[in-house]
């Protein structure tokens, strides 16, 4: 359908001005928040930024988030070593690499593995690190129980809690690597 | 200095500074409390020495935010006119020079939904909330995806009501809805590249998701305000009588919606109060202003209040992660002492709360809101970039366009909870890392 020309009325700017956005400038049918007259084709006349702002929203975010991803995809997690943590890196994806001073825990409930714990030793320091849930039982069906003496490269969430106390929770069952078995693996 | 003392003065200064703070549009309570906590972080000893007066500062804050967070919700939020039969109870009576009696209303809400947590809900929360929390554990995940689904098919076509049938008619029923699905596929999808890969720096892990939510919901909010030539209507101080069966009705609605999303991970107040709208059949629109304030506050106080019920500690909400890295709460004692912090900020910021508003409305109305809002979009552009880096500017920018989404085409910008709501429901129910691998992201 042709769109219908404006009425002369309501080309001069004082009419714009005084006119109501929510009807048609043409027909004078009320036609809220679209932008053509679905009844008469004539265009609402509203301020062209808004239009522009519409496509531009749209754009932005798909541009920005195209760049994010790349971004990501092209990050390795940050390599952090024990006595580096402090309570601004809560909830940081990190990567940390480090011995284990003793054998780790495995807790079962049942016939399923419902947590992992070891404590993970750099040159700095010392952190706990944990997985829960299918994670844990997914860790140790790929790397088995980790021993004292491995060396372990290790990617998770670190979590702060009270007195600055801190530990690394696994959500990756892929990122947990032994390195090399410690003296007690066979 | 003794706990009353502290207790006391906690809550005080909270409740001032968010009298001071919170009627600046797109100041959030966590933003500020992280700040708060930084700073006092860097006081040597405050911790150790005065435990509680963090606690009940933070608590006065919150209630603070939920009491005078109102004021920009309502007073600096114009909306098109053309856009007035889909916009909220509170616009609508800005628009009629309500705006005053809004505030009031909703400030009412909040008093109710204290008096509903200090008197009913915490007294019996430590005998009941650790074996409902047992309970439910196993079935979170699947009721934060009913949650989901609930939110993403109850959304209603805002066109194709008029003119001639066909597929331009349907198109334009569409263009809402799509426009919604795609807001919270799109700020899921940037939750899921913060959660695993995000582009930060370390040391602002700590406040990974401000960046985005600035931009999600702050930035479109006063970015349609500058670019918009709304004018605030003049505003009357005269006030409605409200029933007290809507007042209580209102008030029942939003504590239930409050409750349930303080106790669900990833839900927030929002989606709260719209449950809770759906399941109590809300129409009046009084109901709903004090339905929204009870629900703010019920949320709020409510998750900062789960951490400290003895037995149960759960943390939920940016306050009780805040809280949990300096602070581990002691039993009964400490408990009861952030239920009377939260009494003593209740009752000075509803005094101080119509004042306030008076204030405010004289300032505003038959202004544009395009001054103040230029001034808080440089305010919170410059709070990101500060604390999170050109990153945190890039993830910002990105939120908004995703946030703008729903503001242009009409859909709900609730759609952008997407961004915690998805990869949280993932996590949950064991997938997330799959999707991630999917995504490539780990």
């Amino acid at each position: 359908m042709q769109r219908n020309t404006m009425t002369e009325a309501h080309k001069t700017k004082g009419a714009a001005v005084d006119r109501n956005p929510a009807q048609c400038p043409s027909c004078e049918r009320f036609i809220g928040t679209d932008a053509v007259c679905p009844y008469c084709d004539a265009d609402s006349m509203r301020a062209p930024t808004w239009r522009v702002l519409r496509w531009g929203a749209g754009l932005l975010a798909l541009i920005g988030l195209g760049f994010l991803y790349l971004m990501a995809r092209h990050r390795e997690p940050p390599r952090v070593q024990a006595g580096e943590v402090g309570s601004g890196m809560n909830f940081a994806y990190v990567c940390m690499q480090g011995t284990l001073p003793r054998d780790a825990r495995v807790s079962v409930r049942g016939a399923e593995v419902e947590k992992l714990t070891f404590v993970l030793e750099d040159d700095t320091g010392s952190i706990p690190v944990s997985a829960y849930g299918k994670t844990a039982a997914a860790v140790v069906a790929r790397v088995g129980t980790p021993a004292r003496g491995d060396r372990i490269l290790v990617s998770g969430n670190l979590r702060v809690g009270p007195n600055e106390r801190v530990r690394l929770v696994v959500e990756v069952p892929a990122h947990v690597r032994i390195l090399r078995r410690g003296d007690s693996a066979p | 200095m003794s706990d009353i003392l502290q207790v006391v003065c906690g809550s005080v200064a909270g409740t001032l500074l968010a009298a001071a703070l919170f009627w600046v549009p797109a100041l959030h309570v966590y933003n500020v409390a992280a700040l708060a906590f930084l700073g006092l972080g860097r006081m040597d000893g405050v911790y150790e020495a005065m435990p509680l007066l963090p606690v009940a500062g933070l608590t006065g804050l919150i209630i603070g935010f939920a009491l005078f967070n109102t004021l920009p919700a309502i007073l600096l939020a114009v909306p098109d006119e053309s856009a007035f039969f889909t916009v909220l109870p509170g616009q609508r009576a800005l628009m009629r020079g309500r705006g005053y009696a809004a505030i009031l209303s909703s400030s009412l809400g909040v008093m109710l939904g204290l008096l509903f947590l200090v008197l009913i809900a915490a007294p019996l929360a430590p005998w009941v909330l650790p074996a409902a929390a047992r309970v439910l554990r196993p079935h979170l995940h699947w009721m934060v995806w009913a949650v989901i689904c609930f939110m993403l098919l109850s959304e209603w076509p805002k066109g194709g009501t008029r003119g001639q049938g066909g597929w331009i008619k349907l198109g334009r029923a569409w263009r809402s809805l799509l426009a919604g699905l795609a807001t919270f596929l799109l700020a899921g999808l940037l939750g899921f590249l913060l959660f695993y890969r995000s582009p930060l720096p370390v040391a602002a892990s700590w406040q990974s998701m401000m960046p985005a939510f600035v931009g999600l919901f702050a930035v479109p909010w006063l970015l349609t305000n500058v670019i918009g030539r709304a004018v605030i209507p003049p505003q009357t101080l005269v006030v409605d009588r409200l029933s007290v069966v809507t007042w209580l009705r209102g008030g029942a609605a939003g504590a239930m919606g409050g409750a349930f999303a303080a106790f669900m991970p990833a839900v927030t107040g929002g989606v709260g109060g719209m449950l809770a709208g759906h399941a109590t059949s809300q129409r009046d629109p009084r109901e709903f202003l004090v339905a929204q304030g009870a629900c703010k506050l019920v949320y709020y106080a409510g998750a900062l209040l789960l951490f400290l019920v003895p037995g149960l500690h759960l943390t939920r909400g940016g306050g009780a992660w805040l809280l949990r890295v300096r602070y581990a709460a002691h039993g009964f004692h400490d408990y009861f002492a952030v239920l009377a912090a939260a009494g003593i900020s209740g009752a000075l910021g509803l005094w101080i709360l119509p004042p306030v508003a008076r204030l405010a409305v004289r300032m505003l109305a038959g202004r544009q809101c395009r001054g103040v809002s230029w001034c808080c979009l440089l305010l919170v552009t410059g709070l990101v970039g500060a604390l999170t880096g050109w990153a945190g500017l890039l993830v910002m920018a990105t939120a908004s366009g995703i946030g703008l989404i729903p503001v242009l085409f009409h859909s709900r910008r609730m759609n952008c909870l997407g961004i915690i709501l998805l990869p949280i429901a993932c996590r949950m129910s064991g997938c997330g890392h799959v999707l991630a691998a999917w995504l490539r992201l780990v």
